[in-house]
């Protein structure tokens, strides 16, 4: 057994880190900071183009379609120095949703021509992808959605409704989820490639969340929407298997990007623990504050190592339902707990936007509901342990 | 025992409803298999007859009836042994 990553998985995390800390620090137009961004729900096109030109958005894409070719380890651990590097987390979700939920499916089920028609584009960000799965009455059950898909000749007829849809407002290729036969539940959905501009597709505008406010999140309303054969992403009925499989890669790397946030407060948090003094002392001299400092670093340090081994079993080709529903619901919640004591040790400086911790645990609270809620999670652990 | 015998026992284990379940009786239309069946009976086959499936063969069809699951397992263990 070896935990320690190989010298070339070092010097690529090490340039993916600096390469966020440099270029996604600041944007050259207003709103310029993340903090700035997040105040009016803009979203960082600059810093998604420049992830772009460094090869972010190519990392688990086979060459021949323009990507890097890196596998579930490389991915997770990019992921990991991005959310380090990176203070705006919701450019980093976009990418994530783009990566791991667009081009990942278009990977693993796509025919050859639908991979050479969009993955190079994907993979310069010429084209934004998003995965429009969730329903209003179709959350935490959501293989019970409603949208439906009618087969006409030779094109299938979608109408229906998305909400709470990632990256919808600036996507320009939706990976729409719909049913061929509501009787058949799971078995009967089916995922269909629909582009921007399709005749019926319509994106509500941008919905207001409690964080992530530099991801945009929307509505896609579909009505008579036509999608010819060859947009079916997969065969017929294989949604359910598309969305099982894009959900393991999310839990592991989208996941790390949190991991890199939870080490990033960490750094920040014992720095102002040292310098803020109170009775005379730094207050990182309390056991109050140290022994809150020590149970962050305890969660990290579990938090990575589940989280690797998620990535590790998949790169060996192994399923890894279980760990990574473990790996989602463990990280999600460390990252929320790890949000509440970095505001709570910097006490009324904490609460304040201005030294960014309750802007990490405003974008930290999604992480326990999105890739599935972590009650969810705990189903399906339950379920995989026979119960 | 054969694999059907295997799985017809495993469904009867693991649901009430599947104790009179024959090999050929639908999966789907008894609603022996939710979403989160389908994720726990791939763990059982993955583990009981020690075969790997692929993400694309996570497929409606081959988990219509015992019999269909019984197909894709002995074809994996086909592809295992050459």
């Amino acid at each position: 057994m070896d935990f320690g990553l190989s010298e070339e998985q070092s010097a690529f995390k090490k340039s993916v880190y600096d390469f966020a800390k440099k270029e996604l620090a600041s944007a050259s137009a207003e709103p310029k900071t993340t903090r700035e961004r997040d105040k009016v729900g803009g979203f960082f096109r600059e810093g998604f183009d420049k992830c772009a030109e460094f090869g972010i958005l190519a990392l688990p894409v086979p060459e021949q379609y323009g990507g890097l070719g890196k596998d579930v380890v490389d991915c997770a651990l990019a992921m990991q120095a991005l959310g380090r590097g990176c203070t705006d987390s919701g450019l980093l979700f976009t990418i994530s949703s783009h990566v791991f939920t667009c081009e990942i499916p278009l990977l693993q089920f796509g025919s050859e021509e639908q991979k050479q028609r969009f993955l190079p584009r994907m993979v310069k960000g010429e084209l934004i992808g998003c995965h429009a799965m969730s329903e209003p009455e179709a959350g935490s059950d959501a293989f019970s959605l409603t949208t439906s898909a009618e087969k006409r000749g030779d094109r299938f007829v979608l109408n229906g409704q998305k909400t709470f849809i990632s990256n919808a407002p600036i996507a320009d290729l939706f990976l729409v989820f719909a049913t061929t036969n509501r009787a058949r539940g799971w078995a009967g959905v089916t995922g269909f490639l629909v582009e921007r501009g399709a005749k019926g597709l319509s994106v509500g505008k941008p919905l207001e969340k409690m964080g992530l406010k530099t991801s945009p999140t929307g509505e896609v309303v579909l009505e008579d929407v036509e999608v010819p054969e060859d947009m079916v992403l997969g065969r017929v009925g294989q949604g359910s298997a598309i969305f099982n499989a894009e959900m393991e890669w999310e839990r592991s790397c989208l996941f790390a990007l949190h991991l890199g946030a939870m080490e990033r407060q960490l750094e920040d948090t014992i720095r102002y623990a040292k310098e803020r003094k109170q009775f005379g002392q730094p207050i990182g001299s309390f056991q109050a504050v140290s022994h809150k400092i020590a149970d962050m670093k305890v969660r990290i340090e579990l938090a990575e190592l589940v989280l690797l081994k998620v990535a590790w079993l998949k790169a060996k080709g192994s399923r890894a339902s279980l760990e990574s529903a473990i790996s989602k619901l463990f990280v999600s919640e460390s990252f929320v707990q790890n949000s509440l004591d970095a505001v709570q040790i910097r006490g009324g400086y904490g609460y304040m936007a201005e030294y960014e911790v309750e802007r990490d645990l405003r974008d930290a609270i999604g992480s326990k509901i999105y890739s599935g809620t972590n009650e969810i999670q705990k189903n399906i652990i339950a379920s995989l342990l026979g119960l | 025992m054969t694999t059907q015998q295997i799985l017809l026992g495993y469904f009867a284990d693991t649901n009430a409803k599947a104790k009179d379940l024959g090999a050929g009786d639908s999966l789907l239309d008894r609603g022996l298999l939710d979403s989160m069946a389908i994720v726990k009976l791939i763990a059982f086959l993955e583990e009981r007859f020690g075969v790997q499936l692929g993400d694309d063969e996570f497929d409606p069809d081959h988990f219509e009836t015992v019999d269909a699951i019984a197909t894709l397992v002995e074809s994996k263990l086909g592809e295992k042994k050459s």
